[in-house]
């Protein structure tokens, strides 16, 4: 769906989130409605769907792979997680063919950046460095269902949801000739009477309270505005991919990554507006995400969001 | 008024679980279903009667094997010996004397073309449209240069279905000055079928705006009615006037309800828009498009209207 739009419904638009009212009824510093589950897909290590506001669906879904690597060729610890965003050509007509290949791409690069200091962010992301040479490669698949304004927020509510889904298997390393390791899964024995293989795996889980998420602040008019809709896409003057990380020891939040999307100028002075508008953003988002984690009943296995 | 005080702006951000009801579980509630026989209900492949002998096939079916079998999903309507298919849900038809809201996509050669939702763009002629001079005025070749500054891509007009085409292109007029460009407002679009025909689709609400609601789903939410009014060179007087707040709350409002009823599957006139609007008057515009609160307040406005509808047929 492309949106067309007249110059008169532009200068409505506008002079209403100047005022502060938006055309749905929401001010605007509010996000749409989110919508979270969790668990959706059988075959992955971790899954999470997010719909905004009844309309823009993001499926996300993370896969492990034990990878090698040489240690002597990295100077620094490269965090895990790498990212890749795909735009079904049925959200919308746009992303036909390759239609949604740039703007996809766009999307995982920012989130790189921003979750390029997680190592330091995510208190225990550092338990996926197994050895010397080995660890845990996190890879995150996002695919966009449907399209209505808003897809990195979407996004990285959907990483956050997936990351705290992941399940990380336990292993014990011994060392093996030549230097080398062998890694072998753990299964702890808590009695009864089974086959060594039919135990089952000891996991753990990441701790997400303070994972980075990329919100979009968009300017239109004088006026900054989050979780924008196609309408109100079509009137932005520019907008800025603003990546923002809690800061557990001062409870006070980091900006991670700033990119700007599309054309447009912006001052100096109205970045900072942005960016504080985006952190405190973050604020209420990491709480209703707390929350939502907290109380989400675990979903039927063998039940997909399909029904 | 009781929208000038706004409420302290804070921000909200609710993070949910998927819905428990599904909003067309509410469809069972609307009145479309009301004068319809269950039985009556058919998917494509469906047989439509069981004695094929004494009915002639209509609209919406095909014989297969000597029997009369639906081709759409819809209800048997029957008229004397002829058997027919309606469906419930389609893209917008058209009828002669609709008022529809309907965008410019292109301007072509005497004619432009526009998007109502239906199955075809609908034409615009440029004979069809008003222009400075009267009635009587020849268009020329002037005027065909003209017309991108009449009517640009992208803008919303309002005007009525003069002609339906036997390929079922629309063919539009706006010839009369209620009809013309539609300046500021808000467009909420919606499945046409909700649209219950009457006799006024332009309704100025009690509360300092307006609404029309076209038969072809599109519903414009604006401060005022169109009146065309123009200036010498044929161009549209174009002030700009900034909506002031508490009018562009109630048309926030009356949008929101706009977008319950839609998403409620409740039939949209002006009587079930009051009483949502009414209605809805304890909460916040905010918690309308709650999922919790809208549904519960669908729930009583199908309720409310369907008395009155009882009501009504028992005088």
């Amino acid at each position: 769906m492309e949106v067309h739009i007249s110059d008169d419904e532009k200068l409505f638009l506008i002079s209403g989130v100047e005022q502060d009212i938006r055309n749905d009824g929401r001010t605007c510093a509010d996000f749409r409605t989110i919508v979270l589950e969790r668990g959706v897909l059988s075959g992955t290590n971790g899954s999470c769907r997010v719909q905004l506001g009844q309309t823009t669906d993001v499926l996300a879904g993370i896969k492990l792979e034990l990878e090698s690597f040489d240690p002597a060729a990295e100077k620094e610890a490269k965090q895990p997680m790498s990212f890749h965003v795909d735009f079904s050509a049925n959200a919308s007509s746009q992303f036909a063919g390759k239609g949604g290949d740039q703007y996809g791409e766009e999307i995982s690069a920012a989130f790189q950046v921003a979750f390029s200091r997680s190592l330091d962010i995510l208190p225990n992301l550092s338990k996926t460095l197994l050895a010397e040479g080995y660890r845990w490669k996190i890879n995150v698949d996002l695919s966009v269902l449907q399209w209505a304004g808003s897809v990195p927020d979407a996004c990285s509510l959907a990483i956050i949801g997936a990351l705290s889904d992941l399940e990380i298997p336990e292993v014990e390393v011994a060392p093996d000739d030549g230097g080398k390791v062998s890694i072998v899964l753990k299964r702890p024995r808590t009695g009864g009477n089974m086959r060594d293989e039919e135990v089952p795996v000891a996991m753990w889980k990441l701790d997400v309270q303070s994972c980075p998420m990329l919100l979009t602040v968009s300017k239109i008019g004088s006026a900054n505005l989050v979780d924008c809709s196609p309408e109100e896409e079509c009137c932005i003057r520019s907008q800025l991919l603003i990546g923002v990380a809690k800061n557990l020891n001062d409870d006070d939040y980091d900006i991670t990554c700033i990119k700007q999307h599309g054309g447009g100028l912006l001052e100096m002075e109205s970045i900072q507006d942005m960016t504080e508008l985006a952190s405190k953003t973050a604020g209420g988002l990491y709480q209703a995400i707390e929350k939502r984690l907290k109380t989400e009943e675990k979903r039927k296995p063998g039940h997909s969001f399909l029904l | 008024m009781l929208h000038n005080v706004r409420k302290e702006a804070i921000m909200s951000y609710e993070i949910t679980g998927p819905p428990l009801v599904s909003p067309w579980m509410m469809l069972s509630m609307s009145e479309a279903r009301n004068d319809i026989d269950e039985t009556k209900i058919v998917i494509p492949g469906h047989s439509v009667c069981d004695a094929p002998q004494q009915f002639m096939r209509g609209h919406g079916t095909f014989i297969r094997d000597g029997e009369i079998v639906s081709s759409l999903s819809g209800v048997v309507k029957q008229l004397n010996r002829l058997l027919m298919v309606k469906t419930i849900k389609q893209r917008y038809a058209g009828e002669v004397g609709d008022v529809v809201v309907a965008r410019v996509v292109e301007v072509q050669a005497k004619r432009w073309k526009c998007d109502v939702s239906s199955r075809l763009h609908a034409n615009l002629p440029l004979g069809s449209v008003l222009l400075p001079g009267g009635d009587f005025r020849r268009k020329d070749v002037e005027d065909e240069e003209k017309m991108s500054g009449f009517l640009k891509n992208g803008e919303l007009i309002c005007a009525e279905v003069q002609q339906v085409q036997h390929d079922g292109t629309l063919m539009l007029h706006t010839r009369n000055n209620k009809y013309g460009k539609l300046q500021q407002g808000i467009l909420i679009k919606v499945p046409p079928h909700l649209i219950k025909k009457s006799k006024k689709h332009f309704h100025t609400l009690p509360y300092g705006m307006a609404v029309i609601i076209g038969c072809n789903g599109n519903v414009w939410v604006t401060p005022a009615l169109p009146e065309t009014t123009l200036e010498e060179d044929g161009s549209h007087v174009n002030e700009f006037q900034t909506v002031p707040q508490d009018i562009r709350l109630v048309m926030v409002r009356v949008a929101a309800c706009i977008r319950i009823l839609r998403d409620y599957s409740i039939s949209i006139f002006l009587n079930s828009l009051t009483t949502c609007y009414e209605m809805s008057q304890p909460y916040d515009i905010k918690e309308l498009s709650d999922q919790e609160t809208s549904s519960r307040l669908a729930y009583l406005i199908a309720a409310r209207l369907l008395q009155e509808l009882q009501q009504q047929q028992q005088k």
